[in-house]
């Protein structure tokens, strides 16, 4: 499963569609907003999505993450709109029999949503400017 | 003449600048209409059609994909999430 959230990520409810009698346990990783990029400092930034094809590359990743992977569940969250500092921008979550898989899934899923899926973020700095980054 | 609607994202949309316009072409390709669009506007910065991706009725397309009445014809910069 892939969604674009315009609120917070909810983890506990994400987490659940983890679970299964069959599992080990489950790797997550948690992109948050930080206050630094490229030598400058953030203040905030906001995130915009192309929807449509946005959620069709990302179901498309999750698919691959399953043929490629001994795993059960695999779940991406990306957030778009405006985001402070510290706030959870991405979250993706891999449930499997064994760790190695897990991990592997994980990895494979946010490396791929950051490359593919067509989101773009705009950041606010300190000075007064903002700007699109890539 | 074809009537087709162009979006822009990201970047894009300050370099060119608009969002989505109505366009009236005769541009055989999604290529040509791009050199179309980018003739006719006052490009703000630098504008490398190998880091585009274009994108026809909400499905990447290539460079060579024609144009067609009706189309929705979007331009990508370089993803940038996560």
């Amino acid at each position: 499963m892939f969604e674009l959230s315009e609120q917070a990520i909810d983890i506990a409810g994400l987490r659940h569609r983890l679970q299964d009698p069959r599992a080990g346990g489950f790797v997550s990783f948690e992109g948050w907003v930080r206050d630094h990029n490229q030598g400058k400092t953030v203040i905030a930034l906001a995130y915009e999505a192309y929807p449509a094809l946005a959620r069709r590359e990302g179901a498309k990743i999750i698919d691959e993450a399953k043929q490629r992977f001994d795993i059960l569940h695999a779940v991406c969250v990306h957030r778009v709109g405006q985001l402070a500092i510290g706030d959870m921008a991405v979250w993706v979550g891999v449930s499997a029999a064994h760790r190695d898989a897990a991990f592997a899934a994980c990895r494979y899923i946010l490396d791929e949503v950051k490359s593919r899926v067509p989101i773009w973020k705009n950041e606010s700095w300190s000075d007064g400017q903002s700007g699109w980054v890539e | 003449m074809k009537t087709i609607t162009v979006e822009l994202f990201g970047r894009l949309k300050d370099q060119l600048g608009f969002v989505q316009r109505r366009y009236q072409t005769e541009s055989a390709t999604v290529a040509d209409l791009w050199q179309e669009i980018v003739s006719q506007s006052a490009v703000n910065g630098k504008l490398e059609q190998h880091s585009i991706r274009p994108a026809v009725n909400d499905e990447f397309a290539r460079w060579d994909q024609p144009v067609s009445e009706g189309d929705r014809i979007a331009f990508l910069p370089p993803s940038a999430g996560g």
